[in-house]
């Protein structure tokens, strides 16, 4: 599968795709889905043979914006899908289609205190018993900034825009 | 009336494999299910390295964290300055001087060597022989000399930096380096009496632990461990950065994905590494070593990447800027994360002692999955 079939599958999963160019940064597809749409997004990324690179979360003064980064093994091609959590951090998990996401979900567990709904394992990764609900990479409320001071929105200007 | 062994409630044991010990490379805690002695399942227990390197990211300015990139993965930590200098220099749109880009890749590469060697030795010794470390730690002696040399540090190397490198080398560095080669060519044949054809550790590691690349793409494996299984995934040549592309090498690639072919490919990368190396020492550009960058530095908002090939697999930086002087995310991929992960699912089944080398086998550096 190529990287335009799959930008067509992941608009098609309900994600707003934008393709970038390769020069330096090395991210070709940047997508940005509601929670709904993230499973079926995933979908498509598995049908294409890419591997999980990370998951992460970011948080926001309008909340934690999840990021799956996905990338092809033999191929340039790499991927990043973004995706804001529910209140309180409620999402759902990618690692009942992706295993390897199953730890560093878990780690957003820890350090973020996120929810996964249907995590096979929601158990703490990294931090110690006692250090439950340090969440060490939650911000101070001062010092949270918004999706558009970090540049997370869609910029029209960082790329064209695929037809 | 007698029960046999194996009807034996107390045949079922649960194992404690570490945290302190000397197969599991730094402090990783397995707790095994175990019945007799093959492993039922496998539980790892993380983060007793952790140092929340990220957090430290957020609170101090861009440029400082270039003293942590080193001691996230200390067994080869210039692909992870690497990493970093690439991201700065892409936020700032900088460009690197031609004599930098080929430092990076010979002190880089350097690394390499270093590292796998120390893992071959490591590696051996978790299999029980003893007297390949003699031979490896002799070599990477070498290495690690003219890393001293060039970067100051025998360890944690304080090399990379936005926009270069932090120093030159001088012709007798060029002439040490050289030699090296010289004297590292020499040696495989030493090995390959040594290790490669004893029929012990042959036996030992044939057919054991044998990754699939199916396996290994569900879990993000990568580096040495995915191109033992065959899959020709290396960023250097898949998407090379900082210079690669105009370097000719090849990518070593197993066919069976078992702990033989690991040992295999990353003996064979230490070839290629210092066919790298004698390239770019061949073409050694005249010049500076290092642009000109602000001492204070503040990318645009917004959200960078970069991805390098470490010793042990994909390593991919992730920053989002909000236009201040601190980051304000940092995400680290680390390969051992994606090569470990697998290891539950791997083992089912497995002898106690084919466990051990599957677990070497796998080139971990602990720290580097707890950050």
């Amino acid at each position: 599968m190529n990287d335009e079939l799959l930008a067509g599958r992941l608009r098609d999963a309900g994600a707003h795709v934008t393709v970038l160019e390769a020069r330096g940064r090395g991210l070709h597809l940047r997508a940005r889905a509601e929670m709904d749409s993230l499973e079926a997004c995933a979908l498509a990324v598995r049908e294409a043979g890419l591997y999980p690179v990370f998951m992460t979360a970011v948080h926001t003064a309008s909340g934690f914006v999840l990021h799956y980064r996905f990338a092809a093994a033999e191929r340039d091609c790499r991927v990043m899908i973004s995706s804001p959590a529910g209140p309180d951090g409620r999402a759902r998990s990618l690692a009942p289609l992706f295993p390897g996401l199953q730890w560093h979900e878990r780690e957003a567990i820890d350090l973020f205190g996120l929810l996964f709904d249907n995590h096979p394992d929601p158990r703490p990764l990294l931090l110690p018993e006692e250090d439950r609900g340090l969440h060490p990479l939650r911000k101070d409320a001062g010092s949270l900034k918004t999706p558009e001071q970090l540049g997370l929105t869609a910029r029209p200007e960082t790329g064209g825009e695929a037809p | 009336m007698t029960i046999s062994a194996a009807e034996s409630p107390h045949y079922r044991m649960h194992l404690n494999l570490g945290p302190q010990h000397p197969s599991t490379h730094g402090v990783l805690h397995l707790e095994l299910e175990m019945y007799g002695e093959y492993v039922l399942g496998i539980e790892t227990v993380l983060g007793y390295g952790h140092r929340m390197h990220e957090k430290t990211a957020e609170r101090r300015p861009w440029q400082a964290f270039f003293a942590n990139t080193p001691r996230i993965d200390y067994a080869c930590g210039l692909p992870h300055g690497h990493c970093y200098a690439l991201l700065l220099e892409e936020a700032l749109q900088i460009e690197v001087p031609e004599r930098a880009l080929s430092l990076r890749i010979v002190s880089s590469e350097l690394n390499r060597i270093a590292s796998h060697l120390l893992w071959v030795g490591a590696f051996l010794l978790d299999l029980g022989a003893f007297t390949p470390i003699l031979y490896c730690f002799d070599d990477r002696e070498q290495a690690v000399d003219i890393l001293e040399h060039m970067t100051g540090s025998r360890l944690t190397h304080p090399y990379m930096c936005a926009g270069g490198v932090t120093g030159d080398i001088d012709e007798e560095t060029v002439l040490k380096i050289r030699a090296f080669i010289r004297r590292m060519r020499s040696r495989f044949s030493i090995y390959e009496r040594l290790v490669t054809n004893n029929v012990i550790f042959v036996m030992r590691t044939r057919g054991i632990g044998v990754i699939t690349p199916e396996l290994a793409r569900a879990y993000g494996a990568t580096g040495p461990v995915l191109r033992a299984s065959g899959v020709a995934c290396d960023i250097r040549t898949v998407a090379p950065y900082g210079g690669y592309g105009r370097y000719t090498f090849d990518v070593p690639l197993g066919a069976s994905g078992d702990c033989l072919d690991r040992y295999r490919v990353r003996m064979a990368e230490i070839r290629q590494s210092l066919a790298i190396i004698e390239q770019a020492l061949d073409r050694l550009p005249g010049g500076p070593v290092r642009a000109a960058v602000p001492r204070k530095i503040a990318p645009p908002p917004g959200e960078y990447s970069s991805s390098v090939e470490g010793a042990r697999g994909h390593v991919t930086y992730w920053a989002v800027s909000d236009g201040s002087e601190i980051p304000y995310r940092l995400k680290i991929r680390s390969a051992c994360m994606g090569n470990l992960s697998l290891l539950p699912e791997l083992c089912r089944g497995m002898l106690l002692a084919d466990l051990i080398a599957t677990l070497g086998s796998l080139d971990l550096v602990i720290p580097e999955i707890d950050r």
